[in-house]
């Protein structure tokens, strides 16, 4: 135990010299027992790179050193914001944390991507599935950037039109959805065929 | 003259403002009173049909060569290249290099607002699918007016299908400019959908929902009645109840305004008994010739011409 506080003590993510942290290594380190002494900076840098752990204090997903931290995102959605920002093809090392405890949200889904960056456009569609998920920008442990969601004005190409005989579903085109807040809901109304749908009605996606 | 009509494409009934609807069926008015014979010489209009009709079709060819232009186009797409699996994008984009004004009816919705993106041609659309059909709305304005010589504070009912209706919803959106008491009228099953009523709140128009003609037709101006589609029923018992009960007869005309005008897209069915055509209140035949006006003015006011 006192090695294991020792090497965060030494920087959990300000690795010493000549040592690197093995992110895997690090998803199995345990936590110092006086959290207070931590420093701001840790501090923070456990806030948002989003370390989580389980009762025994075991850290369930990895830390990341650059890239992108999808966070707080309502449990379930997960996957589909993966698959609306295209993620798994985009060869990058991707982490998805599902039903992790939250003390807010008691539970919530959670992405890491190493190495990419989302842009405003792409964290605004995420707002679109999880409008109270956290998104920030690591580089080299550190956040440097964090985002402030918000709905999209319009939606091209990635949704698909659920009425069947809206003109985007038999011709090759993109799609063209507006998007606006009815009653505290997501709705969006498709440019074409003009019908207005509740956002769980959308089913597929063109990816 | 809105210099904004020109080149313009008409897709939605809401890509117009209240001025440019009021600066139409001024137009309409004119040119009714006084025939422009050589107005549109030399310009093309393309017809096309990717459907039936009979009524929009005519109307739009009868009023452009009532203009003194010329018709090209297809009333059946069989005979088109989208038989031979066309994009109707690149159909457009090719039609649009052929003529200089396009009106079209497609049976998929958004079909006119994808054709728009084909061609800098004005499309003036003549019904997507259950989506739009514009010049309808305008040709029903028109004709409230014309009976009523006021659009502005009339008690209007919109009886029949008002769920799937799409004349209904356009006219109603429409309405929106013009502050009327509005009774809809319909099964329960058909009755306005959701979101229109939370407009017409939204807009603070007053409003009403009726099962029974009866119920409000002596407080109308205007009774606007469509027609209850057999398909629109999942129980086609209840389709037969309904289309018995659902009727304007002559009894229902006991006692109405006198200034009361029946409306009709056409066709009917068994909604209206046709012994109502003989009476001071049917409208719905001068309604059908009013739409020759009417687009008289459209293909007038986007070619630049009036």
């Amino acid at each position: 135990m006192r090695r294991q506080c020792d090497f965060l003590k030494r920087g959990l993510f300000e690795p010493g010299r000549g040592q690197s942290i093995n992110p895997w290594l690090v998803g199995r380190v345990r936590w110092p027992e006086r959290p207070g002494e931590l420093s701001e900076q840790r501090k923070l840098l456990a806030e948002h790179a989003t370390i989580h752990m389980t009762q025994d204090k075991k850290l369930l997903v990895s830390a990341i050193k650059n890239g992108t931290v999808i966070d707080h995102i309502n449990a379930g959605q997960a996957l589909k914001i993966i698959r609306f920002l295209n993620l798994a093809a985009q060869n990058k090392l991707v982490t998805v944390g599902l039903n992790l405890p939250s003390k807010l949200m008691k539970i919530k889904d959670l992405i890491k991507v190493e190495d990419w960056e989302i842009s405003l456009e792409e964290a605004n569609q995420v707002a679109l599935i999880a409008p109270q998920s956290t998104i920030n920008i690591i580089k080299n442990y550190t956040v440097t950037k964090k985002f402030a969601l918000k709905l999209p004005e319009k939606i091209e190409h990635l949704l698909v039109c659920p009425n069947p005989k809206c003109i985007t579903n038999h011709e090759p085109m993109d799609s063209f959805f507006y998007v606006k807040l009815r009653k505290q809901k997501v709705e969006v109304s498709c440019k074409y065929c003009e019908k207005q749908f509740a956002l769980d009605e959308i089913k597929d996606y063109k990816i | 003259m809105p210099s904004s009509l020109i080149n313009r494409d008409l897709i939605s009934i809401n890509d117009l403002t209240k001025n440019e609807i009021l600066f139409i069926l001024q137009l309409a008015k004119d040119l009714k009173a006084k025939p422009q014979p050589t107005l549109l010489q030399n310009k093309v209009l393309a017809s096309l049909f990717f459907e039936p009709s009979t009524r929009t079709r005519l109307s739009f060819e009868t009023a452009m060569e009532r203009l003194g232009g010329r018709v090209i186009g297809f009333a059946d797409k069989d005979v088109t290249s989208a038989s031979k699996g066309e994009t109707l994008y690149d159909s457009i984009r090719i039609i649009g290099q052929y003529a200089d004004v396009i009106a079209m009816r497609h049976p998929l919705e958004g079909s006119a607002r994808r054709a728009a993106e084909a061609t800098d041609k004005p499309i003036l659309n003549g019904g997507d699918g259950a989506n739009q059909h514009p010049t309808q709305t305008l040709l029903d304005l028109f004709t409230i007016q014309e009976t009523q010589k006021k659009l502005t504070g009339l008690s209007i009912a919109l009886a029949g299908d008002l769920k799937y209706g799409r004349t209904v919803h356009s006219l109603m959106q429409a309405l929106l400019h013009f502050s009327p008491r509005l009774y809809f009228i319909a099964p329960k099953t058909l009755q306005m959908p959701e979101h229109y009523l939370e407009e017409l709140k939204k807009n603070k128009i007053k409003f009403s929902l009726h099962e029974k003609m009866e119920e409000v037709i002596k407080q109308a101006d205007i009774f606007y009645l469509t027609r209850i589609q057999k398909e629109r029923f999942a129980d086609s018992m209840d389709y037969e109840r309904v289309k018995n009960v659902f009727r304007l007869t002559l009894a229902h005309l006991i006692g109405v305004k006198k200034n009361l005008k029946i409306l009709h897209p056409l066709p009917r069915v068994n909604e209206l008994d046709d012994k109502i055509d003989t009476t001071s209140h049917a409208y719905y035949f001068q309604q059908a010739e009013n739409g020759l006006y009417v687009r008289q003015a459209l293909l007038g006011a986007v070619l630049g011409k009036i």
